[in-house]
């Protein structure tokens, strides 16, 4: 019977020492949909994908893949997945073709070799050494491998680090096209604008812990409601003072420059210059952005270190 | 079927892309073979009307069995772990396995076509004498060393975590072997203290077990190098159980 849920995470658990890498997250990604996992580096996001992939057990919960158990049925489910892994994996003196054509036996359903080849455009680098390739052909590669089996359920993890703002560009048109063919996308990222142009819906993980999900946008304004204010750093300037500013939530603060985090930018702004020249000091460069992903998160881990 | 093929071939590939297995598993059998052969080669040996060359071949067939268990099979598995690509492997239908059976499978092959190229070189150069028994049980006995070994090579495996680290520990236990096995040198020769070690080392009988056989003595005598191996087969499997692992 074909459902419309793609995978089901019921309270599932996962523990490295005394550390809870994944604590209870529940969740349902639906067929067809760009599902994004979000999260600061060392979240869980990595653990919690590689769970939905059967390469790690979980020590709690119950997840099912597909409409089976990934405990019992982990070879059916292996037949209709495929995965993009954060690393390259490959052997650097192996041809393209080669490595294609040895995934492809080891699946019962085939995909049409020739027309990932053109989709990728792989043609040229078929005969090349693996070692050779650039950071984004070598991306190519192991997305062709994870599209070898013509899978339903993709899961990538973190497809565009590393790459350049090109292939970047290029990885997220692919993801697109791919759930254009039906396909669900299962996709980790710590890039918010990812996220947020790709995703149907996306879950925030943070230490283990799913703090929030939705789509981007629904993030964005139910969440985001704050604007960022961005100056030039100066010595003299008082982060207590900046923080006391009417509508301030939160202050981030770089080498170079000071965001603050506002309800409010223009009266927050007409309060800043007033603090400056009580302060003696000169405010330059002074930039306002509305709210993106970033901010929603950002957010939303400042509220959970409170309670 | 066809998915273990695949990947029978890819390792082939894989390793006669690798110049440095090359020369150990293909090179360095027929370097030792010249070198200690055109010195010692036509002495005579421990039998009547035997050559010291005819030592020399079956012993050298043993070596590659040494040398393609703790270099190649160890190496290779290193490898496989930290390229990452068994990682990728566990997300496919393929079983784990597979990747042990295929790198066992160039393991034998290896260890043939090293058997041939030493007993043809010998010929060649010797005419040494070939009978289609001894060629038999030769071949009999290194496949039965080939269970101790090639487990060895397994567990070392388990103990680097890169390549480099890998070739490290096989020098640190082929260079020894092969000395204090009397493969390189007759054991005749040795100082007393080295021989009393050398009867420690399990490749010493092994070396034994393979030279009788090869010299057309009957099968009965060699009671004790059987046990030895069957022993060290035992030993080298649980480390192989203990040690080996598919990740870092």
């Amino acid at each position: 019977m074909e459902q419309a849920i793609a995978i089901h995470l019921d309270n599932v658990r996962k523990q490295y020492g005394t550390k809870l890498a994944v604590d209870g997250i529940s969740l349902q990604v639906s067929k067809g949909e760009i599902f994004g996992i979000v999260g600061p580096n060392g979240a869980g996001k990595t653990t919690l994908i590689e769970m939905m992939e059967g390469l790690r057990p979980a020590d709690g919960g119950h997840i099912t893949v597909l409409g089976q158990d990934i405990r019992k049925q982990r070879e059916q489910i292996q037949q209709r997945i495929g995965v993009l892994f954060q690393s390259t994996s490959i052997p650097g003196k192996t041809k393209v073709r080669e490595v294609l054509s040895l995934f492809a036996s080891f699946y019962d359903r085939k995909a049409n070799v020739d027309e990932i080849i053109r989709f990728l455009g792989l043609h040229d680098k078929l005969h090349a050494m693996y070692k050779s390739l650039s950071g984004g052909w070598k991306q190519r590669v192991s997305l062709a491998l994870a599209l070898i089996n013509d899978p339903d359920i993709i899961f990538l993890d973190e497809p565009s680090m590393g790459l350049d703002p090109n292939a970047r560009s290029d990885m997220w048109d692919m993801i697109l096209h791919l759930r254009q063919e039906g396909r669900t996308i299962i996709v980790t990222t710590h890039y918010m604008e990812e996220a947020e142009a790709l995703c149907d819906r996306v879950a925030m993980i943070h230490s283990g812990k799913l703090i929030a999900m939705d789509t981007p946008q629904n993030l964005i304004s139910q969440l985001g409601k704050t604007q960022r204010v961005t100056f030039k750093k100066v010595e003299q300037c008082n982060p207590a003072s900046l923080e006391a500013l009417p509508h301030v939530v939160n202050i981030e603060s770089t080498p170079t420059s000071v965001v603050l985090h506002t309800g409010n930018a223009d009266e927050t702004v007409q309060y800043l210059y007033q603090l400056a020249a009580e302060e003696q000091w000169k405010i330059q460069e002074l930039k306002i952005d509305s709210a993106t992903m970033s901010d929603v998160f950002i957010e939303l881990t400042v509220q959970g270190g409170m309670k | 079927m066809n998915a273990y093929f695949r990947l029978m071939i890819f390792d082939l590939r894989l390793y006669m892309r690798d110049w440095l297995t090359i020369f150990w598993t293909l090179v360095y059998p027929i370097l030792m073979l010249l070198i200690f052969g055109l010195i010692f080669g036509d002495n005579p040996g421990i039998k009547e009307g035997t050559r010291y060359i005819d030592y020399y071949v079956p012993a050298l067939c043993a070596m590659n069995v040494m040398s393609v268990a703790v270099f190649t099979l160890n190496i290779n598995m290193v490898t496989y772990r930290d390229s990452g690509i068994l990682r990728r492997f566990r997300v496919t239908p393929i079983r784990k396995s597979a990747v042990l059976a295929s790198q066992s499978v160039q393991g034998l092959l290896l260890i043939l076509l090293g058997a041939i190229e030493i007993i043809g070189v010998a010929k060649l150069v010797w005419n040494i004498h070939i009978s289609p028994m001894s060629l038999i049980l030769l071949i009999v006995s290194l496949l039965f060393g080939c269970i101790g070994f090639f487990s060895l090579g397994f567990a070392l495996s388990g103990l680097s975590n890169t390549p480099g680290a890998a070739s490290g520990i096989a020098m640190a236990i082929f260079f020894p072997f092969l000395f204090l096995s009397g493969i390189a040198m007759p054991l005749e020769i040795f100082p007393n203290f080295l021989q009393r070690i050398s009867e420690w080392i399990p490749m010493t009988y092994f070396v034994q077990a393979v030279q009788s056989v090869w010299m057309g003595e009957s099968i009965q005598t060699l009671g004790l190098e059987a046990m030895v191996l069957a022993i060290f087969a035992v030993v080298c499997g649980v480390l192989a159980f203990v040690l080996f692992k598919w990740e870092h």
